[in-house]
């Protein structure tokens, strides 16, 4: 049986993206697979139970029937830390191992998905390394050096704990402008320590936007024109506070964006429409003069209303955009990047 | 024909008229309007359609516009928003030349009403002009038509006057029946959805009747055409506009009351400078400038005369006419000499010419007529202080006969308004232009000059350079074809060399070491900048080093620029950092547009850095630039001097620098995809020794919505 873990020297480093595209390679191939995440801690509710967010959206995609129960054994969430720290949290290396055994039963090939680092499980004895360690599971390993340079220590200090069992590392997310950069200095290097760089994925925008409905959820606004926009991409967003003219200079720089504004700034509303916007998202609970509204309406561009002040808003999209997770459209965008620029040469490895 | 919008003699002098809407009740619209068409004698035949009511007024009534027999030339729908469109099925039907729709509850309200008016917009196009929605209507004196519910109806006069806003209509109509001013027509435009300020102006400025355009505007529908006619029409009479929506407050005033971005003040005063129309500040400003080119010839020229017989009204205005650079006359000797000796020893002949405070009207006809003779004298500023001895109403009568048939330019300031109140009776009749304050009697007679000397001018032609346009559109569509809307650096480089602006050689380096080899090859002193997309304000986060003259000075510096910039900006991608060769000597400007959303590409000039960033020392134009246009930028701004060399610096190279401004005019014209550019820095050089374009930016235009 093949076994694989993929993990991250960060979190929001694409983890989601590689799993489904790994699984969705496997099952292309006839293979019978198995996800299993061991330690939870990203949640979302479905029927009023809490499960792992990304478990449900891989059990739903590739249609797996082995409960969420199994295919994530152990949460750490807020209650969970307390029970921990009150004595009351009971053994999860127990769980998390027995569950693995019942996972793996019947299957070809089975994917172990990593937390936000290899630590992750520590506080509870069940670390994703020691995870790894104990029952030999290869990895791969992914870094987004979105910012920065490449997170060169977290890539050496695994390959010194890991040795051969770390196959490789996908640096995901590279700026295109810096993919020849990253290509001539930094893969010779990982490659002469030994860490087989499989791939540079450039970051691709389509990954890392929200959609104007997505946005509404988050923010709790109201869609008050043009809510057929809702599939919308919003890939930036701006607050509009300047005069007409600064904003017309910063708009105009930016594609794909939400400004945020007040509802009585008429003058920055239209100035947005002028520039390639998508949602105009409106502070305060202030609705705009009905004559935006009709300019909004014939360029098809949507108003949303929210009841937060502008810098709760702006606080509350930074983080959303950070975390973008993979859903929606974005889940079959993620396979179909993944397999575009992973070399099919490592993906044949991982079916033997 | 007329370029704008075809003949629309049917709006102002109308055969006929059906009133749909006309109502048997005082009070309500559809009453007020048919009985002012009744009570202001329209000469043509009027048709009230009401499905209730047999007749109105006297006038038979008719229940549908289908039961009239006679072609009808204009019809006022008055009708409720919601029946307007069923109105216009029957005006279409019965081919209705054109309709004043005074009805309200279109675009401006949103929603519905949006919906509405694209709808009526879309039934109309080809069939039927309008005038409106949501207008007060229109009047013209000289054919006897009131089609609108305003309560009074002006006097014959030689005032066109357009308004965005129907209040301002009504209030001007009672300012002007006070100051008893007299007008030739009104339209009041409303929603502007077929016909705009422009067609207006075009209507106005072929209108005989009409000899002064008078408007006030929120917006323009389309500032290109607006500014073409705006053109065409002021070299044949005079366009002032009052143009509302200037400061931040005000633009977002009119955006919400429009639904349209007013645009940018500044667009606004380029557009009205190149096309001659004659901007007012204040709406006292709009009157006292209609009152006086509607009365008084222009003047041949800026030579002024001011004539007072009170010292302190004498220094204002003459305070005034130096800031409005209006010359004050230089009196010669021979009109000196005859001055003397018609004025008391006490007085002074010279120009401001003071009669003294006792001088009766014969002192004021005596000077009045002898500088009407004074070859050195263009117009005149007569100002009458009322002081104990003074003759008001028997100088108001010498000075009203004498400027209605003076070819100079008269403008009278009888200061006061209880004692010189018979004194404006005379002048009402006599169509005297008096403005009471002397500075503002000096403003009108400024605005006069410089509308003559701007009429004296030859038409400018648009010069434009020869760039490579075909490569530059291929490249600007390949660009956008991978989504980027920001060019920096390199790809703005790139245009420049198709453009044959000279670009300073500059490599991207990614490591110290590069950056050493790349500045080796070039030659020291070179400039360091980090390069980034992101990054507008280089220097800001210490992304920008000069004056590198060792391998030692690039190599820290490469290190200096990532650490600051990093501190700064710990977020911003850092694409690399660029090492160009450093020019020494030569002044730093800046050329650039942005394309306004009325008005097109507005070329902006200034010195660089601080001139720019602080002391908003800049010029802007709108395109296309003539050669006149553009060395006005530069001649216009204040640190000219710096360019043209002061304290033994030498002239810097304006002829290229001037080619510079061409292309980015040219560019701005050919290129509507782009957005905004600039060359910031633009380094020029000493006199003969060219330019170098150093950094630049460029937007696309990115799909809107």
């Amino acid at each position: 049986m093949i076994e694989l873990f993929v993990g991250s020297t960060t979190k929001y480093a694409g983890k989601t993206m590689v799993v489904l595209g790994i699984l969705d390679y496997w099952k292309s191939k006839g293979l019978k697979v198995g996800y299993f995440k061991p330690i939870g801690k990203n949640f979302t509710l479905k029927e009023d139970t809490k499960v792992e967010e990304d478990v449900l959206l891989i059990k739903e995609r590739f249609l797996m029937e082995d409960d969420l129960s199994l295919m994530c054994p152990f949460h750490l969430g807020h209650q969970d830390y307390i029970d921990l720290v009150l004595g009351k949290l009971g053994d999860a290396g127990d769980r998390i191992y027995g569950a693995y055994e019942k996972i793996k039963k019947g299957k070809d090939a089975v994917l172990v998905g990593g937390g936000q680092d290899l630590l992750d499980g520590s506080s509870v004895g069940v670390s994703n390394i020691s995870f790894v360690e104990r029952l030999k599971i290869p990895v791969l390993l992914l870094d987004a050096p979105v910012f920065g340079d490449v997170n060169l220590d977290a890539i050496i200090a695994m390959r010194d704990r890991l040795g051969d069992r770390l196959l490789g590392v996908i640096l995901n997310r590279l700026p295109s402008e810096s993919i020849d950069f990253t290509r001539k200095y930094f893969v010779p290097f990982l490659e002469s320590e030994g860490v087989g760089v499989w791939s540079l994925v450039p970051a691709n925008s389509k990954l890392n936007s929200l959609s104007i409905g997505e946005i509404r959820d988050e923010l709790g606004g109201t869609i008050i024109c043009c809510e057929d926009r809702q599939d919308e991409a919003v890939e930036n967003f701006m607050v509009g506070a300047m005069n007409v003219e600064a904003a017309l200079k910063h708009f105009r720089a930016q594609a794909n964006k939400a400004v945020i504004t007040g509802g009585d700034r008429a003058d920055i509303q239209l100035a947005a429409l002028e520039t390639p916007t998508k949602v105009i998202i409106l502070t305060g609970g202030m609705y705009p003069d009905s004559s935006v509204i009709s300019a909004a309406q014939s360029k098809n561009v949507a108003i949303m209303v929210v009841a937060d002040d502008t810098m709760t808003v702006v606080n509350k999209m930074d983080s959303a955009v950070r975390k973008v997770s993979v859903r929606g459209k974005r889940i079959e965008e993620s396979i179909s990047t993944f397999q575009r620029f992973v070399d099919k040469k490592y993906l044949e490895m991982l079916t033997k | 024909m007329s370029p704008v919008g075809g003949n629309l003699n049917f709006f102002f002098k109308p055969r006929s008229i059906a009133v749909i809407g006309a109502s048997r009740q005082p009070g309500k619209v559809g009453y007020d309007t048919l009985k002012n068409l009744i009570d202001d004698n329209f000469k043509g035949r009027i048709y009230p359609v009401n499905p209730s009511a047999p007749n109105i007024l006297g006038l038979k009534a008719y229940k549908s516009v289908g039961e009239i027999d006679n072609e009808i030339d204009l019809a006022l729908v008055i009708v409720p928003a919601e029946l307007v469109i069923n109105a216009f099925k029957e005006l279409i039907n019965k081919k209705v030349k054109g309709a004043v729709v005074i009805t309200a509850g279109f675009r401006e309200i949103g929603g519905a009403g949006v919906q509405r008016e694209k709808e009526l917009v879309e039934m109309c196009r080809g069939k039927i002009r309008v005038i409106g929605p949501n207008c007060l209507g229109i009047i013209d004196t000289y054919s006897n038509l009131n089609a609108s519910f305003a309560p009074t109806m002006p006097r014959q006069g030689k005032i066109g006057f357009m308004s965005q806003s129907g209040a301002m209509v009504t209030a001007i109509l009672d300012f002007a029946a006070g100051r008893d001013v007299g007008f030739s027509k009104f339209i009041s435009m409303g929603n502007k959805m077929d016909l705009d300020e422009t067609h207006f102006l075009d209507i106005l400025g072929r209108d005989d009747n009409t000899r002064v355009i008078m408007g006030y505007l929120e917006s323009v529908v389309d500032g290109r055409k607006f500014l073409e006619t705006a053109y065409r029409v002021s070299r044949k009479k005079p366009v002032i506009i009052f143009k509302s929506g200037i400061s931040v407050e005000g633009t977002r005033a009119a955006s919400s009351h429009t639904g349209s971005l007013s645009g940018l003040d500044r667009a606004y005063e380029c557009a009205f400078t190149k096309s001659g129309v004659i901007r007012a500040r204040s709406i006292e400003d709009l009157f006292d400038w209609a009152d006086v080119f509607a009365s008084q010839p222009l003047p041949k020229g800026k030579r002024v005369a001011i004539i007072t017989n009170a010292g302190g009204p004498g220094i204002i205005a003459t305070d005034k006419a130096a800031e409005e650079k209006l010359t004050l006359a230089t009196v010669n000797a021979a009109t000196a000499g005859k001055l003397r000796k018609i004025l008391p020893p006490a007085a002074s002949v010279y120009n401001p010419i003071d009669v003294l405070g006792d001088a009766d009207s014969t002192r004021y006809q005596q000077v009045i007529d002898l500088l009407a003779q004074a070859e050195e004298v263009d117009g005149m500023v007569i100002i009458l202080s009322p002081q104990a001895n003074t003759q008001i109403e028997e100088t108001a009568k010498i000075v009203s006969n004498f400027s209605y048939t003076s070819p100079k330019t008269v403008i009278t300031s009888f200061m006061g308004e209880d004692r010189v109140a018979t004194a404006f009776s005379i002048f009402k009749r006599g169509r005297v232009a008096n403005i009471s304050f002397p500075d503002r009697a000096v403003k009108a007679m400024a605005m006069m000059a410089n509308h003559s000397a701007w009429i004296a001018q030859d038409k400018p032609e648009a010069y434009y350079k020869d760039i490579e346009e075909e490569k530059i559109k291929k490249f600007l569509k390949a660009k956008a074809g991978e989504g980027k809307i920001k060019l920096v650096d390199f790809e703005v480089r790139e245009i420049l060399d198709m453009c044959r602006i000279p670009t300073l050689p500059t490599v991207l380096t990614n490591t110290a070491d590069e950056a050493v080899d790349a500045a080796e090859q070039m030659g020291f002193p070179v400039v360091m900048k980090v390069y980034s997309p992101e990054i507008l304000h280089k220097t800001d986060v210490g992304g920008v080093r000069v004056g590198l003259r060792t391998q030692k000075d690039v190599a820290g510096a490469f290190e200096a620029i990532m650490v600051s910039v990093r501190k700064f900006l710990p977020q911003v991608l850092i694409l690399g950092i660029t090492v160009q060769k450093m020019i020494e000597g030569g002044k730093e400007v800046i050329v650039g547009f942005s394309r306004d959303p009325q008005f097109g590409p507005l070329v902006m000039f200034g010195l660089g850095g601080v001139y720019v960033e602080v002391l908003k020392d800049v010029n802007f134009a709108l395109t296309p630039l003539s050669k006149k246009e553009i060395r006005e930028l530069v001649t216009g701004i204040k640190s000219y001097p710096l360019l043209s060399g002061v304290r033994g610096e030498k002239e810097k190279d304006l002829e290229a620098l001037y080619e510079v401004i061409a292309t980015i005019g040219t560019l701005g014209e050919k290129f509507p995809e782009i957005v905004e550019m600039e060359i910031n820095p633009l380094m020029v050089k000493d006199k003969g020794e060219g330019v170098w374009a150093v950094d630049g930016r460029l937007v696309l235009r990115g799909d809107q919505g």
